[in-house]
């Protein structure tokens, strides 16, 4: 083997992911080794790409979801989260005058109501399934709200 | 023009509902469910809002929701599609009454041709051929056994709110008439809430064959031409095509003139279509008017070159119909075939994942869909999940392609009814166009005896 193949042999071997390569040619045996581990890394193939392959993705960003954002935050599993259990608009008062009906840091208790979500002019007002302290509200007074969107977390401890 | 459009729908007719809605500039809305929330249609939209979880009942049926979720995005109208709330009159007279536009008849019509019994009265009156039966509901058996008799056996008992061919049983003597009246009167009250039935003389091989209209506010009615959907399985259809092989073209003209004196008789606005079946002897009797848009709108698509939901939109929003009757033009054979989840050779829903999806093309093919690789299908919602439309210059061509791209269709994961369309359509008695609405439980009948050997 030629001094310019041997190099050229090394530069290719050190530039590869290969740790171990042995070539035999012309009577001459060249071995090289590289990195501590002797044992040949396992064969990794590249994951088959993935078939969930969503749809488009330009409708994603063009989507409005109504009231979508606050799902995306990380919820403490200490804390209940009450949803929505219908679609209308969000408020925190009885009237645009009154007081609201909870604040962050009060305590509530199985029965309060907590907000009103307004549909086809009626009103409906939503109770606490528990007691326990609030935590977060999570909608703007008089956006709208979705079925199953969070309306506020709550600390059942207190 | 409306500035935003609230779709109360799902799955493929949502999606045909938002592309019209694209195409002419207005702003959508899309409603779903929890199940939903990956759902095509929801990812189409401009907006989306989730209204309810999986049931149908809790979520696209569920009015206050949909009303609510126009009021909070601010949508001017709602297009409820097919099934689900568009022929709901109730719905749309609370559409009415919110102030937002409902995209189809007036509440008053839907009630009136709804109601088959009452369609039926209204279709006599108007001079419309029906088929011999009861005057209006039967209350009970010996009403029921004189009418009958009358008729002459075989009859039909059919329950007066039901519809998409359910709720009806044959009777081919008085002896069956007598053992099971009042139950086939406890079915229809549990299904449909209303046990009121009626009877009618049951034809022989008869093809059911309707007639597209579409209507304006100002008076104007014109017919697009007909479509052959005889290829039904339990009343449920299956393959539909325009124009209809055999029909002669004095039938033809016929049948339309009937169609168009109905509407003019019932102050309709918007696209509908009648449904006749036709004898083999060549009578044909009016059954039912669907007063919505329908799934095989698309054939009549083909043939016309028309968009049957932007037509629709346009005349809900108080425009007159862009065309008379002399510019509608019909052009070559189209040929829709449902794709259900559904296993080819029991028909047992098949919900699950679709872990491969290759969606056949080339010219003159059409495919309308929700689906896409990687999506759910749930086992809440109806087991269609696409339609595929060929159009070709003549019937010939378009079996070619009906054909060649039903084995171009790939749906990995899931049992479709691919397979069973691809049988029906190489079937003689389709080929020749002799089919009736017997022909397809014929060959599946044909094909379980053929596989037990």
């Amino acid at each position: 083997m030629k001094l310019s193949d041997l190099e050229k042999l090394v530069a290719l071997f050190e530039t590869s992911g290969i740790t171990e390569m042995e070539v035999e040619q012309e009577g001459s045996r060249v071995v090289l080794k590289k990195g501590a581990p002797v044992v040949a890394p396992p064969l990794v193939y590249a994951p088959a790409p993935h078939q969930h392959i969503s749809a488009p993705a330009i409708a994603e960003t063009s989507l409005h979801h109504v009231g979508g954002d606050a799902r995306e935050n990380v919820p403490n599993p200490n804390y209940k989260v009450i949803l929505s259990p219908m679609v209308g608009t969000f408020y925190r008062s009885g009237s645009p005058t009154a007081n609201p009906f909870v604040e962050t840091g009060g305590a509530i208790r199985k029965g309060q109501v907590l907000c009103i979500i307004e549909a086809m002019k009626l009103m409906n007002e939503i109770e606490s399934e528990i007691d326990g302290k609030i935590v977060r509200i999570f909608p703007e007074n008089g956006s709208p709200v979705e079925f199953g969107e969070p309306l506020f977390e709550i600390d059942p401890r207190s | 023009m409306f500035k935003k459009i609230l779709i109360a729908n799902r799955g493929e007719i949502a999606i045909r509902i938002i592309r019209a809605c694209k195409e002419l500039g207005i702003a959508t809305v899309a409603v779903h469910s929890t199940e939903d929330e990956r759902a095509l249609h929801v990812r189409f939209a401009d907006e989306s809002v989730c209204i309810g979880p999986a049931e149908s009942g809790k979520s696209y049926l569920n009015i206050p929701a949909v009303i609510a979720a126009a009021e909070v995005t601010g949508a001017d109208a709602i297009h409820p599609g097919y099934g689900y709330l568009s022929e709901n009159a109730a719905f749309a007279e609370i559409c009415e009454a919110c102030r937002i536009t409902f995209i189809g008849p007036k509440a008053s019509a839907i009630a009136l041709m709804g109601q088959k019994a009452t369609a039926r009265d209204t279709a006599m009156k108007a001079g419309v051929p029906c088929i011999p039966g009861s005057d209006g509901t039967v209350a009970d058996l010996a009403t029921a056994k004189s009418v009958a008799a009358a008729i002459g056996y075989p009859v039909m008992v059919k329950a007066a709110a039901g519809g998409g061919g359910k709720g009806m049983r044959r009777f081919w003597s008085e002896e069956e008439l007598v053992a099971s009246f009042d139950t086939v009167r406890n079915e229809a009250q549990s299904a449909f809430g209303d046990g009121s039935v009626y009877i009618e003389k049951m034809l022989i091989e008869p093809k059911h064959i309707e007639i597209q209209i579409m209507a304006d506010t100002f008076g104007n009615a014109i017919h697009l031409g007909e479509r052959e959907c005889s290829v039904q399985r339990r009343h449920q259809k299956l393959i539909e095509e325009s124009p209809s092989p055999i029909l002669p073209a004095a039938t033809r003209a016929k049948m339309a003139e009937a169609a168009l004196l109905l509407v003019k008789n019932i102050d309709y606005s918007s696209v509908g279509t009648m449904e006749f079946l036709y004898d083999k002897r060549g009578e044909f009797f009016f059954i039912e008017m669907n007063t919505r848009i329908q799934v095989e709108h698309t054939v009549t698509e083909c043939v016309t070159g028309l968009d049957l939901v932007k037509e629709q939109i346009r005349i809900a929003a108080g425009q007159p119909l862009r065309f008379k009757q002399e510019d509608i033009r019909f052009s070559g054979a189209a040929i829709e075939c449902r794709i259900n989840a559904e296993d080819p050779t029991t028909f047992i829903p098949c919900p699950g994942t679709i872990t491969e999806l290759n969606i056949p093309g080339g010219p003159g093919v059409r495919v309308d869909t929700g689906i896409y690789a990687g999506a759910r299908i749930s086992p809440y919602y109806d087991s269609m999940i696409a339609k595929l439309i060929v159009h070709g210059i003549d019937r010939e061509e378009a079996l070619a392609k009906m054909r060649r791209s039903l084995s171009e269709f790939h749906v990995g994961g899931i049992k479709t009814t691919i397979p069973i369309c691809l049988t029906a359509i190489k079937a003689d008695r389709f080929i020749d166009g002799t089919y009736s609405t017997a022909t397809l439980d014929e060959i599946i009948a044909a094909q379980k005896e053929a596989d037990k050997r």
